[in-house]
């Protein structure tokens, strides 16, 4: 194997350079409803949280991520730390207390925590070493990372952010599952979560009213819109409604920039940040939209390789929290958009306006810079760590 | 570092990016699936939403009368269109518009404040005044807007009321012809579909498509107006006299079936009705009343006898001896003591209820009953207008002879009033049945084109040529020799009947003191041009009889009608009984012992008024027998009981 001058994967930062101009063009059309002084408001905002994403991208790109090993309990628990501030102070915004008010920008700490959570289950699969975990051994290693997800996620759920609580908790079952942990109790955890959904599914056909316990009635309207947005027009259905009436619209080639009906009238919530996926469906499309499917695709199967590619184990494993973090919430929010999923609050990456998302996401592609620099630097084994290569 | 673990890892990673793999697929699949299978539906839902932006309203069709005077017309009122959007202090425009159409503020501040691009304020600020107009428009208030609207406006009043009804806020028709014909009146809505987004920047993608409104049509009616005036002023002129309880008229060509008139008291004026009982104007009496018609109802019988030729009018003689006993009872003669020996013709002109019980006996049950429904009594008319009655009559299989005589002279059947002039029209006008019609034609606004024209529709053939000149004979005698002499026209040859009617309490008994008085007359009577029919119910200080009440209204319809239509003077018609100017001096009538119900259909040309209370005529003034000019005013003295 030929040693690689190319030390920056130009592919990987190609497709993020596409999701900025994505972006842009997404968050000034579908922000257009909202300030009608200054129709740049957003957009000037987003380019300053490129550039500022574009920095701390370079920073954890150009650091050593194997340093991380050691700081990473200490960034989870300074997320944590944050989650139970803002539980006390945060802002409060359309029902929910996800927020914490820095003056110039809102910070919402379930982000960072998100990425220091992936950190820190890498850290700890990391430690387990590289051997095969008999069950019994697991068992351990699955009670602690169980407790380590646990708190946050119930502090997540408690703001209340359903979607990201969800997605804290599949990002954790992802890692383990493709950690060295036994099959057996990889199996084990499977049959928990396909059990855990049922469950809710079960409750929600024979004691709905067992559910309004759980659950806040705008987390169960959400999802009675999401099965029945005829019926339920008023609220969250209507919401979707209008966002897919405005994707339908759209067709092979859309009606145009700045044209959609749907978005541009105001009937699409939230268009550039939740929705901004009915912006470009509907301006742009099948044809724009399943490039931007196509993107977040490639995007993936490059950091797969990247972590197919990685050093180490603790690379490895970065790698594969971040893409449950980004598949995740792509296809959540999609998912909602077109009446997949039910809808949560999760923002589209890269694509929707906001600070403190983007950083994170951005970050956490910094960090596949980092684990692939680092591996082609280093090129400790002539290939990398999973090369077929025997002997 | 062992390769199985690491192979596993591997081997897991690739699974998660199947998965990740099958996922996207799953959602290019489904964005495929909104976009392009259900796209179509949705494209059509989000334009529904956004292609009414603008409405263009029709003008609504004006409504003629047959010479094409406006009697329904528009006027401009314009309505208020608020902006939320554009509306910079909400309190102080709510304030302000409050005060103009005097409504609450918080109504007010609740409608602009609303999330959407534009608010009716409903429905004070729907065709607003010119008062509340210009207030408006010196405030120019910032997101307040009036848009182009209009009104009906009836030029005429409360004229036709009934019969033109009225439309409502949207210009929707609600009543009379405005309900019956809405549909081709109101046009249809134009539209201005345009796209923008919040900003009001354009969208230039979707064009702007301008549907123009249809302007409804115009109608044109068989109504006269000058007719329709005269009706009106003697209606009101009957109701200043007499304080009836309500009284109608209608007037019809009798060669088509065409509406010349048609009024009822009490009426409305058509702009206000909001602020009538709806009783008033739901009840176009002409159509939608249904009582007994007394002696009207004889031409039926006449005319039925003369066609089956079971009686000739001039050889035939009956005795009247003031009652006639039938299976068991006796049915009396109007004027106690009868009229004696009278010709058949002798017996229509004195309306004499014996000689008509033998008529239907003549006729028998199967034959008269036929006739009657020939007539096209028991059924609705078919007039173009909402609520006609059905009139109601005995059951076929119910009547017997006393039910045949009673039917015979008018007593036991219920009946339209329209229902009366359509059957006396058919008996007068050579036998045909006409439906009664208002719509004329329907004219095109912007070319003046005639879009439909309606033909007179006949029913069917009740009689002959021949019968029908019968009747009109025997008919025009009764106006000029018999009870109907104060419906007489010198030059136009009117015939016509009287009737009177009593009505049926709530109890389901006859009420006492309480007529309906009519008379149904047409003119001329060689080739009658109008059938008209006055009613007026429960007539107070006065006689409650036809003859005195309802002839001499219909006399002046008929004369300054048919003077309006410029119909030609006639001669040789049956003179009246007296030469004009000498007027005959009259015997005054010996009334006394009579009962105040057997003045009823007492003939005089002498006005007579009454002093006290009671049923019992105790003494008149002058006494029988002494000579006075005619119309001389004489009075009779009542008392409970007879002396």
């Amino acid at each position: 194997m030929k040693s690689t001058k190319h030390v920056i994967d130009y592919t990987l930062l190609f497709i993020i350079i596409c999701f900025f101009l994505y972006s842009l063009i997404a968050v000034y059309s579908g922000s257009g409803q909202y300030e009608s002084a200054d129709s740049f408001y957003f957009l000037k905002r987003q380019v300053f949280w490129y550039i500022l994403g574009f920095a701390v991208l370079a920073a954890f790109a150009l650091f050593d991520y194997d340093l991380l090993k050691r700081w990473s309990f200490y960034l989870y628990l300074f997320s944590v730390l944050l989650l139970i501030y803002v539980h006390f102070f945060g802002v409060l915004k359309n029902g929910s207390q996800r927020w914490i008010n820095l003056g110039f920008f809102e910070l919402q700490p379930s982000e960072f925590l998100k990425f220091s959570l992936v950190l820190y289950i890498a850290t700890i699969l990391n430690n387990v070493g590289s051997n095969r975990l008999s069950f019994k051994k697991s068992i351990p290693v699955i009670l602690k990372i169980g407790m380590v997800t646990l708190i946050p996620f119930v502090l997540i759920l408690l703001q209340p952010d359903l979607g990201s609580a969800i997605m804290v908790a599949m990002t954790a079952t992802t890692m383990v599952f493709v950690s060295v942990i036994s099959s057996k109790m990889v199996l084990l955890i499977l049959i928990g979560v396909v059990a855990a959904v049922c469950l809710i599914a079960v409750l929600y056909l024979i004691a709905p009213e067992l559910l309004m316990q759980i659950f806040k009635p705008h987390q169960l309207s959400r999802i009675y819109g999401w099965l029945d947005p005829e019926q339920f027009p008023s609220n969250s259905g209507y919401q979707l409604k209008q966002a897919r009436m405005g994707i339908g619209s759209g067709q092979l080639t859309g009606s145009g920039y700045n044209q959609g009906v749907q978005v541009q009238s105001g009937k699409v919530p939230e268009a550039h940040t939740d929705f901004i996926f009915a912006v470009i469906g509907e301006e742009f499309g099948f044809i724009g939209a399943s490039i931007l499917v196509f993107l977040y695709f490639f995007l993936i199967y490059r950091i797969v390789l990247a972590t197919l590619n990685a050093k180490n184990l603790f690379g490895a494993y970065i790698g594969i929290g971040i893409i449950a973090l980004i598949a995740f919430q792509v296809f959540q929010n999609i998912g909602m958009t077109i009446g997949l999923m039910p809808i949560t609050g999760l923002a589209l990456p890269y694509l929707s306006y906001g600070g403190s998302a983007l950083l994170t996401n951005m970050a956490a592609i910094g960090l596949v810079f980092s684990v692939q620099v680092r591996t082609r630097k280093n090129n400790l084994f002539d290939k990398g760590l999973f090369s077929n290569n025997s002997n | 570092m062992k390769r199985v673990s690491t192979v596993t890892v591997k081997k897991r990673i690739v699974a998660v990016f199947l998965f990740g793999l099958l996922i996207f697929s799953i959602i290019d699949i489904r964005l495929g699936y909104v976009q392009f299978v259900i796209g179509d539906k949705l494209v059509g839902q989000a334009n529904e939403l956004w292609t009414r932006d603008i409405v263009f309203e029709p003008e609504r069709g004006q409504i003629l009368d047959t010479d094409g005077e406006v009697l329904a017309d528009n006027v401009t009122a314009p309505s208020i269109v608020a902006v939320p959007r554009q509306i910079s202090d909400p309190e102080k425009t709510a304030e302000n518009l409050a005060s103009i159409l005097d409504v609450s503020v918080d109504k007010v501040l609740a409608d602009i404040t609303k999330n959407a691009s534009s608010v009716n304020l409903r429905p004070e600020g729907i065709k607003i005044s010119e008062k509340q107009e210009l207030a408006i428009r010196t405030l120019n208030m910032d997101g307040i807007y009036l848009a182009k609207d209009s009104k009906r406006h009836y030029p005429n009043g409360e004229d036709l009321s009934h019969v033109l009804g009225f439309a409502g806020i949207d210009n929707q028709g609600l009543m009379g012809l405005e309900l019956y014909y809405d549909e081709m009146l109101k046009g249809k809505e134009g539209s201005l579909s345009f796209y923008s987004d919040a900003k009001g920047r354009r969208l230039d993608s979707l064009a702007d498509v301008y549907t123009p409104p249809e302007d409804g049509l115009n109608l044109k009616t068989t109504i006269n107006s000058k007719v329709q005036t005269i009706i009106e002023r003697e209606l009101d002129l009957a109701v200043s006299k007499y304080s009836p309880d309500g009284a109608l008229a209608i007037a019809v060509n009798p060669k088509t079936g065409g509406i010349l008139g048609m009024s009822s008291r009490p009426n409305f004026h058509p702009e206000n009705y909001q602020e009538v009982d709806s009783n008033i104007f739901d009840r176009n009496l002409p159509i939608w009343s249904t009582y007994e018609p007394g002696s009207t109802f004889k031409i039926i019988t006449l005319a039925a006898a003369l066609e089956e030729a079971v009686v000739d009018l001039e050889k035939d003689h009956y005795n009247d001896d003031g009652s006639i006993n039938v299976d068991g009872s006796e049915l009396h003669c109007w004027k106690s003591g009868g009229h004696g020996q009278q010709t058949y013709l002798e017996v229509v002109q004195n309306s004499c209820n014996p000689g008509f019980v033998t008529l239907g006996q003549k006729l028998g049950k199967e034959k008269l009953f036929s006739y009657i429904d020939q007539f096209g009594f028991g059924e609705k008319t078919g007039v173009d207008l909402q609520g006609e009655g059905n009139g109601i009559l005995f059951a076929e299989d119910r009547v017997g002879p006393v039910e045949l005589a009673t039917t015979a002279f008018g007593q036991g059947v219920s009946v339209t009033p329209i229902q009366q002039v359509m059957a006396v029209a058919a008996s007068i006008n050579g036998g045909y049945l006409y439906e009664p019609y208002l719509a004329e034609s329907w004219i095109d606004p912007k070319t003046n084109d005639v879009v439909d024209d309606h033909e007179p529709k006949v029913k069917r053939k009740v009689i002959s040529e021949e019968t029908s000149k019968e009747v009109r004979y025997a008919l025009e005698s009764v106006v000029a020799q018999g009870t109907g002499r104060p419906a007489y026209v010198d030059g136009y040859r009117v015939g016509g009947k009287t009737g009177t009617a009593q009505k049926v309490g709530p109890n389901g008994r006859y009420m006492e003191n309480n007529y309906v008085v009519s008379f149904i007359g047409f003119a001329p009577a060689d080739d009658p041009e109008i059938v008209v029919y006055v009613a007026v119910d429960n007539p107070k200080n006065t006689v409650q009889f036809g003859g005195v009440v309802a002839a001499p209204i219909v006399g002046s319809i008929i004369g300054d009608s048919l003077q309006a239509m410029e119909v030609e003077p006639r001669t040789g018609g049956i003179d009246k009984e007296y030469q004009w100017p000498e007027e005959p001096k009259v015997e005054v009538p010996d009334l006394i012992g009579l009962t105040k119900e057997e003045l009823t259909e007492y003939m005089t040309n002498l006005s007579i008024e009454t002093s006290g209370e009671g049923d019992y005529i105790i003494d008149q003034a002058p006494s029988p027998g002494t000579k006075v000019e005619q119309g001389s005013k004489m009075r009779i003295y009542l008392n409970e009981k007879d002396r």
